[in-house]
């Protein structure tokens, strides 16, 4: 165990810190995030942006994780990829090779899939939701979902989140501060409703 | 903010290590008392501009707790597991700055009651546990809880099973969410009897603080209003303003210096460059946690210490209780819009007492909340049935992300001996400190007693009317926000580190105050009881100061 650990190490491992009712019953499946991230880190992933090919790929999967439409905002509406871009120079860094072996895995299964296909980007819809299910309970399908969800839902001074849409997709006000009442059972009791 | 400053080769009348729940206290009122205090506090002096809506920095990435790299800590279930970095969420987890975790606390306040002190006497011992009575009764602290409702600031309302008080609470509850209406409603419906929680917020101004803004970023965020009554918003001014009480924040305890005697001298230190200072000081009070306490006590050896400072008992680290917790969610037809406001405003203590009928020892409290912002509502708290991405997700995430809240259980710890605070021995944090390696398992009964909680949140939920309901199942512990048990208090040194006025058996002038001071751990909310007893402390610390008890 490296006694004096980078920092970049430990933040890419600082994937999953969650409520503490949630952490508290879910420890196990972050442990196995830390050590795949802590494994990522120490393969001496090399620092930098996204590349394009990459960001192809990563932004794809981005938007079958939250795809557009509904009238609703997704991942390309957010920008997410953005996020993510910056995640893994910056807090997440540890992951970057991991989210890079991910996406060349993603990208050699679309060109089985589809020999034409010099990216996964490049398949249909149908084809990336299949190869997506396969990879289900991959560390990269784990901490790439996460990323994707993060890019549409994260502050926006991370890089995502743009204009907020995030925060409108969740139905979130999103102000500063709040006045009761605060939802429809406070406001129906505060009128004498059901209480 | 401007203060009195001390020199480090005179010896102040305290130091004290750790300006959180109970150092923020002890330090004002040992100040207000007249001694001449320094406070050393690891983590930065932040200030209520400092506080930001970052989920992601909040929850994922340290912003309060800190940098996982700098500060790494292991884990294992048992002795004979090595133990592994748990990076993020760590097993122990607390904030570092001014104000330590109650900052960042939910800030739940409930008392402890008379069967918390006793409850050794009242159901006789259990088998592989060191539970046992507190060596203070509830009605000694009293007064003390009371103090802590008026000077620290709490809101709330008389309950049908609270123990008694001396005086109402200063400010009224908080407005009730939906969260609160629907808990109420499902409890009633069980012949249950919900209450107002209280919490450490103001629902009104109170002491020249602004009452609650709702933003609804409590827990593990800072308050930027000074609404919740964080020692930084409460306690750390007006000991600054004594002119007595010097805070040195970015200040990070190395151990305690002890003389031939065996009295304590000082605190060594280093500052924010990594420069090593000795402060003296005629008494030393540790307040840093009950993780942080136990590692300087552990980092404080001599060869008159062998086994750490305060340690003739071998008990410093052990007994580590961190309470169980569990979640069920509801899921409603109309949007509740949990993000708004304080977490918690209705709790029930029907199942407070430890019942033999149940065939386990255990009690607790439940409340309704949502623990889950944005994030990780999305990334973890979804029913396990949902699709976890894709367009149904989306769909889903925007219906239901408004209109769900939790019934969170908070439930007793047994204290077992072989659940610990102890020195990793390899991993060492930024400045060279062997990091905190913590070894848990939670007793038998304690899981029986998750399972009893998410079982009656289960039933809350159905008699509310949801629509769907779902929950985490319950399992082992592998992290605490409650540190507490590592410097039990006892009569007898063969069985305890401190006495009843938390001095160190062992050590004359030396005090250890905080969670580690508790002997059980209550029914899950030990913030307002660790704070009852750095105000009874700092009283009889004077006492036996002006006794010339203390020495030079």
């Amino acid at each position: 165990m490296d006694p004096a650990p980078s920092r970049r190490q430990f933040l890419t491992e600082s994937a999953s810190l969650a409520g503490v009712s949630w952490i508290a019953l879910n420890a196990g499946a972050l442990a196995s995030l830390a050590a795949c991230a802590r494994e990522a880190a120490e393969q001496n992933a090399p620092l930098g942006a996204l590349s394009e090919p990459e960001s192809r790929t990563l932004a794809a999967f981005a938007r079958q994780i939250l795809p557009s439409g509904d009238g609703l905002p997704g991942a390309d509406e957010a920008g997410a990829i953005h996020f993510i871009d910056q995640a893994v120079q910056g807090p997440f860094a540890g992951m970057r090779q991991l989210i890079a072996d991910g996406v060349r895995d993603l990208d050699e299964r679309a060109a089985r899939a589809n020999p034409p296909a010099p990216s996964f980007a490049d398949l249909t819809s149908d084809q990336q939701v299949e190869i997506m299910r396969d990879i289900e309970q991959d560390p990269f399908f784990f901490n790439a979902r996460m990323l994707s969800i993060m890019g549409v839902l994260a502050d926006p001074s991370y890089g995502g989140n743009r204009d907020g849409v995030g925060f409108a997709l969740l139905g979130v006000q999103h102000v500063s501060a709040y006045q009761p009442p605060f939802g429809h059972y406070d406001a129906e009791a505060a009128n004498g409703g059901a209480a | 903010m401007r203060q009195r400053t001390f020199p480090t080769d005179q010896p102040v009348d305290f130091i004290i290590v750790g300006t959180g729940a109970a150092g923020g206290v002890l330090a004002k009122e040992l100040a207000s008392k007249g001694f001449d205090v320094v406070a050393l506090e690891q983590g930065p002096w932040r200030t209520r501009d400092d506080f930001t809506h970052d989920e992601l920095g909040y929850w994922f990435l340290g912003t309060l707790t800190g940098d996982p790299a700098e500060y790494p800590q292991t884990f294992r279930r048992r002795a004979q597991d090595e133990a592994q970095v748990q990076a993020f969420p760590p097993p122990l987890l607390y904030a570092r700055g001014v104000g330590g975790s109650s900052v960042h606390f939910t800030a739940n306040f409930w008392r402890f009651r008379p069967i918390d002190f006793n409850e050794r006497s009242m159901l006789g011992s259990i088998a592989g546990t060191g539970f046992a009575d507190w060596p203070i009764t509830y009605e000694e602290l009293e007064p003390y809880y009371t103090k802590v409702d008026w000077e620290i600031g709490v809101s709330g309302a008389p309950g049908p099973f609270d123990p008694p008080r001396s005086r109402p609470y200063p400010v009224p509850p908080l407005p009730v969410k939906s969260s609160g209406v629907l808990f109420e409603r499902g409890a009633k419906a069980l012949g249950w009897h919900p209450q107002p929680a209280p919490m450490a917020i103001l629902s009104q101004p109170h002491d020249g603080r602004l009452a609650c803004q709702h933003c609804g970023y409590c827990m593990m965020y800072g308050c930027e209003f000074d609404a919740k009554s964080s020692t930084l918003a409460t306690m750390i001014p007006r000991a600054v303003a004594t002119g007595r009480c010097e805070i040195r924040a970015e200040s990070t305890a190395l151990r305690v210096e002890t003389d031939a005697s065996g009295r304590a001298t000082g605190v060594v230190y280093l500052d924010a460059s990594g420069t090593e200072h000795r402060q003296l000081a005629r008494t030393v009070i540790l307040a840093a946690n009950g993780a942080e306490t136990a590692r300087l006590l552990f980092l404080s050896e001599s060869s008159r210490f062998p086994n750490g400072l305060a340690n003739s008992s071998g008990l410093v680290g052990k007994y580590l209780m961190f309470n169980g917790q569990t979640a069920a969610f509801g899921r409603y037809a109309e949007p509740l819009n949990e993000y708004k406001s304080v977490q918690v405003t209705r709790i029930i203590h029907d199942f407070y007492d430890s019942d033999p009928r149940r065939g386990f020892y255990g009690g607790g409290g439940m409340d309704g909340r949502m623990s889950q912002g944005a994030l990780l509502f999305s990334l973890f708290g979804m029913p396990p049935d949902a699709p976890t991405w894709g367009a149904e997700y989306k769909r889903n995430l925007a219906e239901w992300y408004v209109r769900t809240f939790e019934v969170a259980g908070h439930t007793t710890s047994l204290p077992v001996e072989s659940n610990n605070v102890t020195l990793d021995p390899e991993v060492k944090d930024k400045w060279g400190r062997p990091a905190l390696r913590c070894t848990y398992r939670d007793h038998p009964d304690d899981l029986k007693t998750m399972q009893f909680f998410h079982d009656r949140s289960i039933e809350l939920l159905e008699a509310t009317g949801a629509e769907q309901i779902w929950s985490f199942p319950v399992q082992e512990t592998a992290l605490g926000a409650h540190l507490l048990g590592t410097a039990r208090m006892g009569d007898d040194p063969a069985s305890s580190v401190v006495n009843r006025d938390h001095r160190a058996h062992d050590v004359p002038n030396l005090f250890l105050c905080d969670g580690s001071s508790f002997v059980t751990s209550g029914r899950g909310q030990p913030t307002m009881t660790i704070q009852a007893l750095a105000f009874r402390a700092a009283d009889r610390i004077e006492s036996l100061a002006k006794a010339g008890e203390l020495g030079s």
